[in-house]
């Protein structure tokens, strides 16, 4: 009997959070105060996602409350000082592990729901908070881990090698190589690439996808990807490695026949264009779903499964809404309002197996600037009627670079400056 | 690609140039301060403490303010 008192008195002890699960539960600004804290709140999201009874409803709460949690901490809160700070970077491989386990069962939890039509937009949406909130953290975690950006990451690992924290690989697969069909969605490091992440009305983190092909006989791997500059393209994988991923998430088809005849036929569609009009395939702008003319990025992986299976394959299950409320500056770059595909929905579709994260840690800091800039920019547009002035001349170019510029960036990230107008995204 | 596409692009990428030189210098304090960097909600907090700022320069001498001639509501 004693035992067991000692033993409850331990657990709460260590897990204070828990001391008060339904306080917990039902305090969605309960502060994350210490690396204890942060475990427990870890522990508790995994906890509710398992639980078999979430239904639709409790999503959204369950999901918009943790994110409230986590969004509303910083590291700074609950590692304030020198000591606090090393037992949280002892612990940050463990939480990081954690936190992706995480994610793969908030993904799992969707899509079960969504099997029972209880996904609504509100859900859906929560849920992707939460998966954005714990990769944001888990950025921070292997950053500290890595000791960047003091460290120079002269050592860093290529896109999908590596090991933790670098690369994060699905328990469920262990070793992988890249097969026919596979699809990754990844992270450029221009502000376009910002833009296109933070364009729905919920945020992602993506601004790219591609589909692979693998040959049979030579092992060679391929690229199939529409490029907002050039088009749709067949290029070796090499090309899309060189264009300088901040994150990189390989994705597999549950129906490894579907995703070898998917990947086969896009294949041959994008060359016979290519033969046919001595021009790429065009790229779709509007970002029109049926728009069989123009592809773009993630509407390429969209009409790959549906040749391949003849319509009855339509990606994605849970889509994005692009809806702002002001239009100004998605009108001018000619994007559609309403319910698209976009390459942060593949993180959610269930039909797809997440195999394997890779992130650079160097790009790291700048991609969370990008990102705040970008979802900043878009609140004001929304909240002050703020648009774009393109009626800028080049006299006075100097004038926005002036006080503000003065090379501070270059310093920072001169190795991999992100002022290039296109770059891929 | 429309003339529309490449002019707001490249507007774009002017604001957002204004706005992370800003950021990474309150980064860079954050980062000497507390060891980590800032939050995204933190980051939002500066990128309105800088439209603000901004916003009075173009309210009083124009030529002093740097955002606010590429990106504010329409007169």
């Amino acid at each position: 009997m004693s035992y067991l008192v000692v033993a409850a008195l331990v657990t709460l002890a260590a897990f204070p959070s828990f001391a008060s699960s339904s306080e917990t539960q039902t305090s969605p600004k309960r502060k994350i105060a210490s690396v204890v804290d942060l475990e427990a709140e870890i522990q508790l999201l995994r906890k509710q996602v398992e639980n078999q009874n979430l239904d639709g409803a409790g999503c959204t709460k369950l999901f918009e409350e943790t994110y409230e949690r986590l969004w509303s901490s910083s590291p700074s809160d609950y590692a304030p000082d020198a000591a606090s700070k090393e037992v949280l970077k002892a612990k940050a491989p463990r939480l990081i592990q954690d936190l992706f386990q995480t994610r793969l069962l908030v993904r799992q939890r969707i899509n079960q729901l969504a099997d029972k039509g209880q996904a609504t937009r509100e859900c859906t949406d929560a849920a992707r908070s939460v998966l954005r909130a714990g990769r944001f953290l888990e950025d921070v975690l292997g950053q500290l881990q890595l000791d960047f950006p003091k460290n120079d990451p002269k050592n860093m690992p290529p896109v999908l090698k590596g090991e933790a924290p670098w690369l994060l690989v699905n328990p469920k697969f262990g070793k992988f190589e890249l097969k026919t069909g596979d699809v990754l969605i990844s992270r450029g490091s221009a502000f376009t690439s910002a833009a296109i992440a933070r364009i729905a009305d919920a945020d992602a983190q993506f601004s790219h996808a591609a589909l692979i092909y693998v040959d049979d006989k030579t092992g060679q791997v391929e690229t199939m990807e529409a490029h907002i500059e050039i088009g749709s393209v067949v290029a070796p994988l090499e090309k899309y490695l060189e264009d300088g991923k901040t994150r990189s998430v390989l994705f597999r088809h549950q129906d490894a026949a579907l995703a070898v005849r998917a990947a086969k036929l896009m294949r041959e569609e994008i060359l016979a264009y290519k033969a046919k009009h001595k021009d790429n395939y065009p790229y779709d702008f509007k970002m029109e779903e049926q728009n069989a003319k123009e592809i773009f990025c993630s509407e390429l992986i969209r009409r790959a499964f549906e040749l391949a299976s003849d319509g009855k394959e339509i990606l994605p299950r849970l889509t994005s809404n692009v809806n702002p409320k002001n239009t100004k500056f998605i009108e001018r770059l000619g994007v559609q309002t309403g319910e698209t595909f976009l390459p942060g929905d593949v993180e959610l579709e269930g039909r797809f197996e997440m195999i394997a994260e890779w992130r650079d840690y160097s790009r790291m800091s700048e991609s969370h600037i990008h990102d705040a800039i970008l979802v900043t920019m878009y609140d004001w547009m929304d909240r002050y009627a703020y648009q774009l002035s393109t009626r800028v001349g080049r006299r006075s170019k100097n004038k926005f670079f002036g006080p503000f510029a003065a090379g501070r960036s270059s310093r920072r990230f001169s190795r991999k400056s992100s002022r290039r107008t296109w770059a891929r995204t | 690609m429309g003339k529309n596409v490449i002019g707001t692009v490249t507007t774009l990428n002017r604001v957002s140039a204004i706005l992370q030189n800003r950021l990474i210098s309150e980064d860079e304090k954050q980062m000497k301060a507390t060891g980590f960097p800032l939050t995204p909600r933190e980051m939002s907090e500066k990128l309105e403490e800088l439209r603000l700022e901004d916003l009075g320069k173009w309210n009083t001498k124009k030529s002093k303010a740097v955002l606010h001639h590429v990106l504010r509501a329409p007169n």
